[in-house]
């Protein structure tokens, strides 16, 4: 039963097993075996009168080295995919279906111990709220400590050197003093800067970051966007990064993955998505964002009229087509499998093609 | 829609604020009270003057702890401004008495960032549009249903939302309805606090809509404090740019946003993640954190981390015309060479 048992055998099925569902996505260049992938993966909470399904069917992949942008607005699923990878699906929510597989080997059904070993190590999270994130009642360096000596076994002096190293790392001025400071004394920015030497701590193979900047100002905002870019050449991380800001996945993301109620609507590499967009809610998206680029006489943004369905009771088919403008009696038996629209480009939409053409 | 604030008819300014100063002084530990310490004083809003027309958007832009909210509860007088005015109309506002006051607020008229909180949960909607209305006398309670049905379809609501419960509506009807329960007391000045911040890029852009329709059809007088820049940009017809306290550069948005004449206006627009640039830039726009507006920096107050800094930054700087109604308190950047 346990993943731990079958994970000898997922290394070479992982590569070589034909997939039925979005075939580009599954299949890395140049035999590169993926870090990470989804398939299939279903998330559902119960609710009265059924199931609210959070994540519904999500394949994607995460190649080495690479960043993996998932952006949508809230309640799009971004976060309980995040969540879902970790074992951290809040109760009474699950993983209903899909697999989760990490360097080849399936974390859905992993014994609570071997995901305590994947946990923070291998794969590490960056969450959106430093303050609530951190404990309150103990040191940052008591924080830092903690999964150095945990998971790679420090001495307490070791792991202190360690820590004071990674808060200078981070870019906290006199991180000698701070490791003694309690979360409440230093800036939303130093939190963050703090959180993220907790989650680089084991030089894990992959960093979750959940919305890591929406709390914070745009220029702190900015120098923590620079910082997780260093950091991700320094230790070869692979980040999947998740936020409902287009600006800031455009610039900081290799590959994004746009989510519209619990389905991944289009993939495709960063420029491509904003250059040719290939899916009707991606391109609604960037209609209605504002730009600081100022036109005269002002020109009023498109909104998305209506909005998102209820997670308990979706509609048929495609979620987007009560408010797609290019909406058919066809769409309500889409069945969200994406298909090739270009290098490594997918759309869920299968009308794509006809109506998007010179959008 | 709207025209260029050069072209507008030099009408009157409905509001005008000069030289306003908020500044809080901070409780006292028993240890620096048995000390006698004396106590620390947060200065929030340190010399702001801005001016507000009918049927202009006047953008209010800057970081967390720059003053901005501070700013708009002294227009509602929320707080108590200790210096400087504020004149609706021509008259002081400052200067009325507590009667006085209840008349001139209803003028001005407020939304917030988090509609889930300003919405009473256990009051309709229409109960909610309606009270504002009837308390102020501008209806009676036969007019009271046509009154609510007519300023929700102003807001773009169903006529159905009237009986329903804050909960029964999503986070973009919510909005709609504190909108359509602060023009119930036909205001002049509308001050929307974060009012798009809580909400999604598609229902943003429909209030983004509203609140720019709104202004320009009803005359209203629209002060749009914001902490997005985009936003910002989209909506407003002149902006002012706050940094601890001060108003760091103001002007019309086109010129503001295409030549900004301050360094952290400057960064500010360069942090500001742009989706048609698909590439980040090696460094970051500025280092550093903020200071505390406890221990506010001398001279300029972007001085301890800008770039452009020179000796003479050590004294407080003017707000200097640029030209075209475009000021910056700077006196390195706003005539340098790269402008």
């Amino acid at each position: 039963m346990s993943a731990l048992e079958q994970s000898g055998g997922a290394q070479e099925q992982a590569v070589g097993r034909p997939e039925a569902r979005g075939a580009g996505t599954h299949e890395p260049g140049a035999g590169a075996p993926a870090l990470l992938e989804l398939r299939d993966l279903t998330v559902a909470f119960p609710t009265r009168t059924g199931f609210a399904v959070a994540v519904n069917g999500v394949s994607l992949t995460v190649a080495p080295g690479q960043v993996t942008g998932i952006v949508g607005e809230s309640g799009s699923g971004k976060t309980m995919i995040c969540r879902a990878i970790l074992g951290l699906i809040p109760w009474p929510g699950a993983i209903v279906g899909g697999e989760i597989r990490w360097r080849g080997r399936d974390l859905v059904g992993a014994s609570a111990s071997e995901m305590r070993r994947v946990r923070g190590r291998e794969v590490a999270m960056i969450f959106q709220d430093p303050s609530s994130a951190l404990d309150p009642v103990f040191t940052i360096g008591n924080q830092i400590t903690e999964p150095l000596r945990v998971h790679l076994g420090r001495s307490r002096a070791a792991a202190e050197k360690e820590a004071i190293e990674l808060l200078a790392r981070v870019g906290i001025p006199s991180p000698r003093e701070r490791f003694n400071a309690y979360p409440h004394q230093l800036s939303g920015g130093m939190r963050q800067r703090a959180m993220i030497a907790i989650a680089i701590s084991c030089k894990p193979g992959l960093v979750l970051a959940d919305e890591p900047t929406t709390s914070l100002d745009v220029t702190i905002q900015d120098q923590i966007l620079g910082l997780l870019a260093e950091l991700r050449d320094e230790y070869g991380m692979s980040m999947v990064l998740v936020s409902h800001d287009l600006g800031v996945v455009a610039q900081n993301t290799d590959s994004v993955a746009v989510m519209y109620s619990g389905s991944i609507v289009e993939t495709a590499p960063t420029s491509a998505v904003f250059a040719a967009t290939r899916h009707p809610y991606t391109a609604a998206l960037i209609e209605a964002l504002p730009s600081i680029h100022v036109r005269e006489p002002r020109v009023a943004l498109k909104p998305i009229p209506g909005q998102p369905p209820a997670l308990d009771a979706l509609p048929p088919g495609c979620p987007f087509a009560p408010r797609c403008r290019y909406t058919t009696e066809a769409c309500q038996s889409v069945d969200m499998t994406r298909v090739a629209v270009g290098p490594e480009h997918e759309t869920a939409c299968p009308f794509a093609e006809q109506v998007m053409v010179g959008a | 829609m709207s025209s260029p604030a050069a072209e507008r008819p030099a009408s009157e300014p409905i509001l005008e604020i000069e030289d306003l100063r908020k500044r809080f002084v901070m409780a006292r530990s028993p240890l620096q009270w048995a000390r006698r310490q004396p106590p620390r004083v947060l200065t929030a809003v340190d010399g702001v003057s801005l001016e507000l027309r009918r049927g202009e958007v006047l953008g209010v832009v800057g970081e967390s702890g720059c003053g901005k909210t501070t700013l708009a509860r002294c227009v509602m007088r929320l707080a108590e401004p200790d210096e400087g005015s504020i004149r609706l109309d021509g008259s002081d506002l400052l200067a009325l008495s507590r009667s006085e006051l209840r008349g001139a607020r209803k003028r001005i008229q407020m939304v917030f960032q988090d509609p889930y909180a300003s919405l009473n949960p256990r009051m309709t909607i229409g109960a909610a549009i309606g009270e504002a209305a009837r308390v102020h006398r501008l209806v009676d309670a036969g007019g009271e249903q046509r009154y609510v049905a007519e300023l929700l379809e102003l807001v773009g609501l169903p006529a159905s939302a009237s009986e329903r419960l804050p909960k029964a509506l999503s986070g973009g009807q919510r909005q709609r309805a504190v909108i359509a329960r602060a023009l119930a007391l036909k205001p002049d000045v509308l001050i929307a606090d974060e009012a798009v911040s809580a909400l999604d890029v598609s229902i943003q852009a429909q209030i983004l809509g509203l609140l720019r329709e709104l202004t320009d059809e009803l005359g209203l007088a629209t002060l749009f404090i914001a902490h997005q820049l985009a936003v910002i940009a989209q909506i407003s017809d002149s902006v002012a740019v706050m940094y601890l306290g001060q108003v760091v550069e103001q002007g019309p948005t086109a010129s503001v946003f295409r030549a900004p004449r301050h360094p952290y206006t400057r960064a500010l627009l360069d942090a500001h993640p742009d989706p048609s640039v698909v590439k980040r830039r090696d460094a970051p726009a500025v280092a550093g954190d903020v200071p505390s507006p406890l221990q506010m920096p001398s001279g300029c107050r972007f001085h301890t981390r800008c770039p452009y800094a020179e000796e003479r930054c050590l004294q407080p700087p003017p707000l200097l015309d640029v030209g075209a109604g475009h000021r910056a308190r700077c006196v390195v950047l706003p005539f340098g060479s790269d402008g």
